[in-house]
């Protein structure tokens, strides 16, 4: 390819570039990853670009005034349809009267049953699909668009069960299950909200809604609380209950968390290749901080996780650990760490070895 | 393909096509009017007059195909725009001589601009501050290629360059961008290249 020969500019003008900043697991993304990865040279000039043209993607339209849509094409619709209005009689009138405002209530009690099916969680499909994981075991399914769902111990997945080419695709998940969703938009998508409805896909959990357009993450949904880790491109989260919603757009990196205790989204960074672990079967830490390690060991197994010297929170972990159950992860810390770990019950204590 | 029928369904005369078209392209098109305008009822009324123009003369309109529904409809809505402006000037000011130059002065403002998703408050400002010493026209051009996303060809179609200009528009803008933004967010917007971790991997 001549892209050996970019420069800077280059790359900022490319528009095979620019979609693959806005995307990375779009067609252009995936090629351009893999050319960067062949060509180590040109990784600080596409690194300059990159950054630049990812700042500009953050642009937001103005925000829309809620009702004018509305309110604008009702404007629209009587400015098109000019009123050829007869003279009417008097007793007309009245029983015009009263049709407009029977009309009304009837309107009204519509608008308010809208309302109230528009506020509910999306319900699921009359005929569907369920997979289902037991104790110990781990399952990866295949759904009909192609993309795979690797579910965890216990989870349950449901989908229709027919997937057509203009619904959108939605799943519901309890438990834990890692999302490789493809890519059905046929050009990068900026804004995951505004998307046509067949290219998004939507997974279900408790009362969050994870829509995305194509990407690789973590759903985790157990005991009270939800968590959503992002390993690359864009998801937008979004939490529903009888009167409230919130919506948070994620960034790769990102943990997102709700739950019975601490209801409100909430975001922190995280090392998203470990949250995702369980689906390759073992760790592989780079210079990890502890610290970083003892957030994995609350987030995805629930663990009270205590230490006796803050000095340990900073110590760092390389090398690979071939298992991802609690139960051999701590001894094998333990072992690489050269720390005592003393679990009791739910709560885990590293110290220094004496 | 559902679009493409929309658009072909409204010329026929569809009441329903011509409202799923309207509430498809509203918000584009009033975030892009108010950018331009920075005036909220001028948008609107912008937006009114051109839908009202539409449905009046879609038996004299051609044919498009899905993908060029958008950007026809941003084209259609800058020239309304500027029309519309010079209406006003005309009818509220004596100054005619100025009109032309007024309709085409668009203001083009750069605030929200961003948001703050990924950018602190501080390094959202400078790069608002970088975008705020681009022209106009720079700045119309950047929003379109990176917000509305559409094509070099597009942009120029829209704001009635040819293409080559509207290469050269965006390069101009790119280069000054990358030449006013401070270090501190240049470090840092490097530092989100490693984080997404396209190639780098964990």
């Amino acid at each position: 390819m001549e892209f050996t020969r970019y420069s800077v500019n280059d790359f900022l003008l490319d528009e095979s570039f620019q979609a693959y900043v806005a995307d990375g697991d779009s067609a252009a993304g995936l090629g351009w990853q893999a050319w960067l990865r062949e060509h180590p040279a040109k990784q600080a000039e596409a690194a300059q670009a990159y950054a630049l043209v990812r700042a500009l993607y953050q642009a937001q339209r103005p925000a829309l005034p809620p009702g004018l849509e509305d309110a604008e094409f009702q404007r629209l619709q009587q400015a098109i349809r000019p009123a050829l209005a007869p003279p009417r009689l008097r007793s007309q009138r009245r029983l015009r009267v009263l049709a407009s405002t029977l009309t009304t209530m009837v309107l009204l009690m519509a608008l308010g049953l809208a309302w109230w099916q528009w506020q509910r969680p999306a319900a699921m499909p009359s005929a569907t699909v369920r997979y289902t994981s037991g104790a110990g075991q781990q399952r990866t399914v295949t759904l009909p668009d192609g993309s795979v769902v690797v579910l965890n111990a216990n989870s349950t997945l449901t989908a229709a069960a027919r997937w057509t080419a203009t619904s959108p695709r939605e799943v519901w998940l309890t438990g834990e299950g890692y999302f490789r969703v493809t890519h059905l938009a046929p050009r990068p998508v900026a804004d995951i909200a505004a998307a046509p409805a067949p290219v998004k896909f939507v997974v279900h959990a408790a009362d969050l809604s994870i829509a995305v357009l194509g990407t690789q993450f973590d759903v985790n949904s157990r005991a009270g609380a939800t968590k959503v880790v992002l390993t690359s491109g864009k998801v937008a989260v979004e939490r529903q209950t009888l009167l409230t919603r919130e919506h948070l757009l994620m960034q790769p990196g990102d943990l997102v968390e709700t739950s019975v205790a601490q209801p409100h989204l909430s975001r922190r960074a995280v090392p998203s290749a470990l949250y995702s672990a369980w689906t390759r079967g073992f760790f592989e830490f780079h210079q990890t901080p502890v610290r970083d390690i003892m957030q994995l060991l609350r987030d995805t197994y629930g663990l009270r996780v205590s230490v006796a010297d803050s000095a340990i929170l900073r110590q760092r972990v390389s090398g690979a650990v071939a298992v991802t159950k609690a139960e051999l992860l701590l001894p094998a810390l333990a072992e690489i760490l050269d720390l005592q770990v003393t679990r009791t019950g739910n709560t885990v204590r590293f110290e220094q070895a004496r | 393909m559902p679009d493409n029928s929309l658009w072909e369904d409204f010329l026929a005369g569809d009441e329903r096509a011509f409202e799923a078209l309207f509430r498809q392209q509203y918000r584009a098109l009033y975030g892009y009017a108010v950018r331009l305008t920075s005036d909220e009822d001028a948008a609107k009324d912008g937006i009114q007059n051109l839908f009202q123009r539409l449905w009046h003369r879609r038996a004299r309109l051609s044919q498009l195909e899905a993908a060029a529904v958008r950007p026809y409809l941003f084209k259609a809505l800058r020239h309304q725009l500027a029309n519309d402006a010079r209406a006003q000037t005309r009818r509220t000011s004596w100054h005619t001589a100025y009109v032309a130059e007024l309709a085409a002065d668009f203001h083009y403002s750069p605030e929200d601009f961003l948001i703050a998703q990924e950018l602190s408050e501080a390094q959202r400002a400078q790069l608002l501050l970088a975008l705020a010493q681009l022209s106009n026209r720079q700045r119309e051009a950047i929003y379109l290629k990176f917000f509305d996303d559409f094509s070099y060809d597009r942009i120029a179609d829209i704001m009635g360059l040819n293409p080559q200009s509207a290469r050269n528009l965006i390069y101009q803008s790119l280069q000054l961008l990358r030449q006013r933004l401070p270090p501190v967010v240049w470090l840092w917007l490097l530092g989100q290249w490693a984080l997404q971790g396209g190639y780098l991997g964990f």
